[in-house]
């Protein structure tokens, strides 16, 4: 579920790379005042995107100050100052770690089960701290991992039921706390994210969850553990039909009419445009022999 | 007749809201009254025929590819209960459409049953649904246009959000041997530099 949203760095404007660095340094800062040292292992750039969208739609004040941290004790980096949105980020970071991590539990069995496992009771006062905050947030993760998983036990479900799913979790997180227009943007933004995550993830863990006869909503009968090709482009159409969505929404962004504005504009764009394009082509180029999947051109 | 997209200045794989945009901005850059020399205001009123005609053409190509959904395409006669649930889709009550299509019993579900079905879940954002049923209606109807530009627009679509088909991360600028080392180089001793 994570590691899959990330800016193409070498696209992004050199100010506009130190920006979204600084956030991502914010959310560790945050993280370790908020919800303690350990939380700091959920730290991702997925979260960073959220952190970023969020601080668009509810117009943070940004501020940038130079700081040291544990990993790079000898210079100062730049690093956005502690703000509501970081904060409310930790702790979702937290709870939706957690959450996953308990859905691991029940549902794993041998090593995976016993690394979540030790995985959650190190996690747990960050859990703790985050529900005292943000405890219906919690609630609606859990539910709606718990729909996802219950249909995924059927066996039945579509991959648009689980990816609906999926992205409805993402929509409470995207959302929680907003309202009017920026509440239905986020919802939209959230619900597309979701679905594109929940498929790219399905093809990512394909050959595992083969080899290993673990579920994987992209199954078919045989055996084998690579997709084939026409499936292949047939998801690759899915996934881009999917971020068209997402960018709809983010085109209904006012986005600060000011330099740090256009900066985040920046960043979004090219996660949206290269970053998550770029992320389809490696994670569906390992199914493929040439690492290429090419849409046939309709017009032929 | 010269291309249309070059005179508009976009690549025949360009979105629909591209071309409407490269259309705004070239309306605007040619309108007359930029011109108060009269010479110049000519050829501006000329170079703005041009682009109308353009603008025109692709339309017009564009609908007779397009492949949204219009309820009145008649490729050929089609029963009662299927124009019912194609107006139902166009005035956009798709659970009612969708109501009416699962009543149809499995044994009468032929390449117009998925094919509706298609549209509504493409309408819903359920694109995995929408492919499959398109396909099968493709494969059961092999002959029906509309079906095949249903399919493909899906095609359409993801190939104009990446701005021309299949940019895969070979055609940019793949990590070569100089960056990576200089990556490396960054990581270990940026720190010390900067």
């Amino acid at each position: 579920m994570f590691g899959y949203v990330k800016a193409y760095e070498p696209d992004l404007k050199v100010k506009e790379q130190a920006l979204y660095r600084a956030f991502y340094c914010g959310l560790c800062r945050s993280m370790g005042k908020c919800t303690g040292i350990c939380s700091r292992c959920t730290l991702s750039y997925d979260i960073t995107f959220l952190a970023i969208v969020r601080s668009i739609l509810t117009n943070e004040v940004i501020e940038i100050k130079k700081a040291r941290c544990f990993i790079h004790p000898f210079t100062k980096r730049p690093t956005v100052k502690p703000c509501h949105t970081l904060k409310f980020c930790s702790y979702a970071s937290v709870l939706l770690t957690y959450n996953k991590l308990c859905d691991d539990v029940n549902d794993e069995s041998g090593r995976k089960k016993l690394i979540a496992s030790l995985a959650r009771g190190a996690m747990r006062p960050a859990y703790k701290r985050s529900l005292k905050h943000y405890s219906a947030l919690s609630d609606e993760i859990s539910q709606s991992l718990f729909a996802l998983t219950s249909l995924e036990k059927t066996n039945n479900g579509s991959l648009d039921e689980a990816s609906v799913l999926s992205g409805n979790m993402l929509a409470c997180i995207f959302s929680y706390g907003l309202e009017g227009t920026q509440k239905h943007i986020s919802e939209a933004i959230g619900k597309n994210l979701g679905k594109w995550l929940y498929i790219i993830d399905a093809v990512d863990d394909y050959s595992d969850d083969i080899q290993r006869g673990r579920y994987n909503p992209l199954a078919v009968d045989d055996a084998n553990d690579k997709l084939p090709y026409e499936t292949l482009v047939n998801l690759k159409i899915i996934l881009l039909n999917i971020l068209a969505d997402a960018e709809a929404a983010f085109d209904l962004i006012d986005y600060p009419d000011s330099e740090t504005g256009r900066m985040l504009r920046g960043i979004v764009d090219n996660v949206l445009h290269i970053g998550l394009v770029k992320k389809i082509d490696e994670v569906l180029g390992k199914h493929s022999a040439d690492n290429a999947i090419r849409i046939p051109d309709p017009d032929a | 007749m010269t291309d249309p997209y070059k005179v508009l200045g976009v690549d025949p794989t360009a979105s629909d809201e591209d071309i409407k945009k490269a259309y705004r901005d070239l309306a605007r850059k040619y309108h007359p009254d930029r011109y108060p020399d009269e010479n110049l205001k000519h050829t501006a009123e000329e170079k703005m025929k041009e682009i109308n005609a353009a603008y025109e053409e692709i339309q017009k190509i564009r609908q007779g590819k397009a492949g949204s959904f219009n309820g009145t395409y008649q490729s050929r006669p089609r029963e009662p209960i299927y124009e019912n649930i194609r107006r139902l889709i166009t005035s956009g009550n798709l659970s009612a459409a969708y109501q009416a299509l699962l009543n149809i019993p499995e044994a009468g579900r032929g390449a117009e049953w998925y094919y509706l079905y298609g549209i509504i879940s493409h309408k819903r954002g359920n694109y995995s649904d929408a492919m499959s049923c398109f396909d099968r209606a493709c494969q059961m109807d092999p002959s029906n246009m509309e079906y095949r530009q249903a399919r493909s627009a899906m095609n359409r679509r993801a190939g104009g959000y990446t701005g021309g088909y299949n940019v895969s991360h070979e055609q940019g600028c793949s990590m070569c041997d100089i960056c990576r080392i200089l990556m490396i180089l960054d990581c270990c001793f940026g720190s010390f530099c900067r």
